[in-house]
């Protein structure tokens, strides 16, 4: 125990925007995941933040691999906010429409967004002089130890308003992902809902994936919304509990990383399936219960 | 496309044709539904009625004519086929509920959401608790769920495409009932996709042979 407060005391200077980037980004990601669950296109939890990755890798290495192709020009400026924000628009584009339209295609298409954008990510890395080292960081967490004044006011601004309109927006989402043509009938705004949805999963890779890297928003899209599933019934209070879930699991896994000196990444993603796992039981137990009584 | 309606009609279709698969389903059909009566649309199967529904509704667009609707047209739909994803975790309740309006004076109009929502329930002649998820439940009992939907914000247009499909017969009496009433007591004007269901042609107010003579 006292090597654990000794190990905290020591990452205390960087805990605290660990710990509050995170869980902010965590509460976001646990929203959209519930919504992403509904409309079916969870595997664009995967392909869409591995674009996002891919678009930080070619702000970091697409000038070095621009002019090693002889291309004529300076290349691509290095700004890794704006290519994450390109690379995850187009990948929103690509993968959610076709996921909704055919679901078959969908999943082909997030199959193909994936494994271009890994292979794009690591061939560009290669050329980088300093791009293994961000897209690493990126990759076991440790980027999140190390965000920056402007990372934090803006995901201290961004995460909680994404994760409002989430919750704001679950029950039209949910209409529409149960009957679309009883929500057109109905005179309900589908066009926009699903433009509104789809902004707002890009929005949060975009912001998210240059800060606390593919793995970690994967893990906050998925597990937490299927562990909200068990204990919550209504749309708005499950993408609510999906939130409040990844939030949970984020510190629970942040907090495990300390403890027992594992790689940021490998410490959040534990935590978010020992959460999502324990609330599910909880889920479980309280319906055995009620069909009892 | 709101324009020269008559008072009491809700939705007026005139010279619709609708084409499937380099065939012609109907041509030339025009159609009134007026506030408080019934119309059936019958036919064999393949003949178009669920197109002619769709089209009525603005979910799918005619091959030829025009379809005009009241302004701010409230509409229930019972669609034919069961849309849910078997997966989705929704409660019935939660189903039934997105048949209310979105406004919170429409949905206080209405006596609350809650209480719409179970009382619509009742009315269809649900019985398991309205919190078990719409997955679980029986064919017969979604339908019913699907009915409490669009009947629950009180439309003026009821849009039924086979509604009793699945139900049993004492079921199908009953939603025939209920229909008639709604017709009846609150003059909402329904239009009613069915194949041979006693009770619906006889109280119809028009029967339209899709696919065959209007």
């Amino acid at each position: 125990m006292s090597a654990f407060l000794e190990r905290l005391a020591q990452a205390y200077d960087l805990a605290p925007h660990a710990l509050v980037g995170g869980a902010a980004v965590a509460l976001a990601a646990g929203v959209v995941g519930a919504l992403l669950r509904w409309r079916r296109v969870a595997w664009a939890g995967l392909a869409v933040p591995s674009a996002g990755t891919a678009g930080v890798a070619f702000a970091l290495g697409g000038h070095a691999t621009w002019h090693a192709l002889g291309l004529p020009g300076h290349g691509p400026v290095e700004d890794v906010g704006l290519w994450a924000a390109w690379f995850t628009a187009a990948a929103v584009l690509l993968v959610v429409p076709v996921g909704r339209a055919r679901g078959r295609d969908g999943e082909r298409a997030a199959a193909l967004c994936f494994v271009v954008s890994t292979t794009l990510a690591v061939l560009l890395v290669a050329e980088s002089p300093h791009g293994d080292h961000e897209v690493a960081s990126l990759a076991t967490g440790r980027a999140l130890l190390f965000l920056s004044h402007e990372d934090m006011l803006l995901l201290r601004a961004a995460m909680p308003a994404l994760a409002l309109v989430g919750v704001l927006l679950a029950r039209r989402v949910a209409h529409l992902s149960f009957d679309r043509d009883h929500a057109r009938a109905a005179g309900r705004a589908v066009v926009s809902t699903e433009l509104a949805f789809a902004g707002l999963f890009a929005a949060l890779v975009a912001l998210g994936v240059p800060r606390v890297g593919a793995p970690f928003l994967f893990a906050a899209l998925t597990v937490p919304s299927a562990a909200a599933e068990r204990v919550a019934a209504r749309p708005t209070t499950t993408a609510a509990v999906a939130g409040v879930v990844a939030a949970l699991g984020f510190t629970v896994g942040a907090t495990a990383s300390v403890a027992w000196d594992w790689p940021f990444s490998t410490g959040v993603v534990a935590g978010l399936l020992a959460t999502g796992a324990a609330v599910a039981l909880l889920g479980r137990g309280a319906r055995a219960l009620a069909g009892r009584g | 496309m709101t324009v020269g309606v008559a008072a009491d009609v809700v939705l007026s279709a005139r010279g619709l044709a609708a084409r499937a698969g380099g065939r012609t389903l109907f041509e030339g059909l025009d159609l009134d539904l007026r506030r408080g009566s019934l119309v059936a649309l019958t036919g064999p199967n393949g003949a178009g009625k669920s197109t002619l529904l769709r089209i009525l509704l603005g979910l799918a667009w005619p091959a030829a004519g025009r379809v005009e609707r009241a302004p701010g047209l409230t509409v229930g739909l019972v669609p034919q086929l069961d849309p849910a994803d078997p997966g989705l975790p929704f409660p019935a309740a939660s189903v039934v509920a997105q048949g209310l309006p979105p406004s919170p004076a429409a949905r206080r109009a209405l006596g609350g959401a809650a209480s719409a929502v179970r009382a619509a329930l009742d009315r269809v002649g649900f019985r398991p608790p309205p919190s078990r998820r719409y997955s679980v439940l029986s064919g017969g009992e979604r339908r019913r769920v699907l009915l409490a939907r669009a009947l629950v914000g009180a439309p003026a247009l009821l849009a039924l495409d086979e509604p009793t499909a699945g139900v049993d017969a004492a079921g199908e009496r009953e939603v025939v009932a209920l229909v008639r009433d709604e017709v009846a007591r609150r003059g909402a004007a329904v239009v009613w996709v069915c194949h041979a269901v006693p009770g619906v042609e006889a109280s119809a107010d028009r029967v339209v042979a899709v696919g065959g003579v209007a």
